[in-house]
């Protein structure tokens, strides 16, 4: 590699003349773009049908539907969103305790909140997965652009040892060359950052949504008792 | 209930179709929007040669007597015929118009001073017959004497007015020395222009190129030649390297090799190629 000596500077030759710790940071950061990109995009169906299915049975369940009548019908769906997930769960539990003679109205109530918390920690995970992706893409992909980069410019200058008169043309393809690392580094971080703060922001709301909705089942199951 | 279940397999597909798209388009972009800094490349690789050469148009000034008749017979014949008739038209005129004043004003000052004198002569006569012919002849002496200064005067004018004219004859002689020049150094600058792609393609053709060279690396050589076109070569001297020392030595080699180099057959244009800065990339 002799990266002081080039003066094409199109995009291609400079990556293609870079030397070889410089590709495996440029590799590594294309690599970092390409799976924060899928998981952006992943993430955004995801939270927007999320986002649909929670408004779906939100609707169902405040129109006046039956409680029994919903839960066979979230029983039998094939793709039950978060809601319908923690409904299941908590009236399943409280039937079964209502059906065992000498539990008072505490231990039911407690039993079903625990067991949609449960559900409700579950599926707040998988909301969240990829997310700490994102974040860690975002934070560090500057650095290992940076890194790429000073590797490159110590190289352009070892170069410039050799040269019995230096000048500007013997350095600058070598740092040009240098600065395509950070420029991709950059380029991976700033999509990720964003999409992180938004998707924090959506899984956020959802559970908050997700808290009030356990917190009002539960008074209408305990209403249910007397 | 996993991650798993909860992703599409038709989701996953689209985001990473997604995904890869959105880097192809990005690298396209940046592959077509960076393209300016190849074109800005293009003309350094054809602008190989002398640098730091005197440009012929300085030069030019100097040795234009020399050049007018031997490197370009045609401008001679044109040369001469221009600058006779302007002169006669112009300046000619001009000097007969400043004659023509001074003249007049002359003769005007000097009827004025002979109608005074005379008036102080009647009166003269009058008062005093004896002093009268003594004071005349003063006064014939002392006009005498003005009308000697005054064709003194007369004279140095002409004399002005004459160097006025050779003065603007010698100005427009120099205009036309001057533009004679910038002709012959612009036949002199195509001239170079022919030797130096000469030297270069021959220096090129005689290089063996390193086989780990990369790129269009130039290397820039200061070299002394003999008027034959040989090269000196105790003064061949990297002046700057290419950044590889194996190119840098091809080059030279190739150099010394290509000597004698191709010169112009006029022995006046030597000296513009007798200290050579030779910039040789590998490939035009």
């Amino acid at each position: 590699m002799n990266p002081s000596v080039t003066q094409d500077l199109s995009i291609i030759s400079l990556i293609a003349n870079a030397s070889v710790v410089v590709q495996i940071v440029m590799g590594a950061l294309l690599l970092a773009s390409l799976f924060s990109w899928y998981y952006i995009f992943l993430k955004r169906f995801q939270l927007k049908r999320a986002e649909t299915q929670a408004d779906e049975f939100e609707k169902q369940f405040w129109s006046g539907a039956e409680l029994s009548a919903l839960y066979h019908r979230a029983n039998a769906a094939r793709h039950p969103g978060t809601l319908e997930r923690i409904f299941e769960a908590g009236f399943r539990e409280f039937t079964k305790l209502t059906k065992q003679p000498g539990m008072d109205v505490a231990a039911v109530m407690d039993g079903t909140r625990r067991a949609m918390r449960a559900t409700y920690q579950r599926e707040m995970d998988t909301l969240e997965s990829h997310l700490s992706f994102l974040a860690s893409v975002g934070s560090v992909s500057p650095y290992v652009g940076l890194l790429g980069t000073v590797w490159g410019i110590m190289n352009a200058f070892r170069g410039l040892a050799n040269v019995a008169q230096a000048t500007l043309g013997h350095v600058a393809p070598g740092i040009a060359e240098a600065l395509i690392a950070t420029a991709m580094g950059l380029l991976a971080a700033i999509p990720a950052v964003v999409a992180y703060n938004h998707f924090a922001g959506d899984v956020n709301r959802l559970s908050i949504r997700f808290d009030s909705f356990m917190e009002e089942l539960s008074n209408i199951l305990q209403r249910q008792i007397h | 209930m996993t991650y798993d279940e909860d992703v599409s397999p038709r989701e996953r597909k689209i985001s990473r179709g997604l995904a890869i798209g959105m880097h192809v388009a990005l690298l396209v972009l940046l592959i077509f929007g960076v393209s300016w800094q190849r074109r800005q490349s293009e003309p350094a690789a054809v602008v190989d040669l002398w640098s730091s050469m005197a440009p012929p148009k300085q030069e030019a000034p100097a040795p234009p007597p020399r050049p007018v008749p031997k490197v370009e017979p045609k401008p001679e014949p044109k040369a001469p015929p221009p600058p006779p008739p302007k002169p006669e038209v112009k300046a000619i005129p001009k000097a007969d118009i400043a004659l023509k004043e001074k003249l007049e004003k002359e003769r005007k000052v000097k009827e004025k001073q002979e109608l005074e004198k005379k008036k102080q002569q009647e009166i003269d006569r009058r008062k005093e017959d004896d002093a009268k012919k003594l004071k005349a002849r003063q006064q014939e002496q002392q006009v005498e004497a003005k009308k000697k200064d005054e064709e003194k005067k007369k004279l140095d004018k002409e004399r002005a007015a004459q160097d006025a004219e050779a003065k603007k004859l010698a100005a427009e002689k120099q205009a036309l020395a001057d533009k004679l020049a910038k002709q012959a150094a612009s036949a002199q600058a195509g001239e170079i222009d022919k030797y130096r792609r000469l030297i270069q393609d021959r220096v090129r053709r005689n290089i063996v190129e390193p086989p780990n060279l990369q790129g269009n690396p130039e290397v820039e050589f200061e070299v002394r030649l003999l008027p034959g076109g040989d090269v000196l070569e105790t003064s061949l001297r990297l002046k700057r390297s290419s950044g590889n020392a194996a190119y840098d030595q091809a080059v030279e080699r190739a150099i010394l090799k290509s000597s004698p180099l191709p010169l112009p057959s006029d022995p006046s244009m030597f000296n513009t190629f007798r200290d050579l800065n030779l910039k040789i990339r590998p490939k035009e």
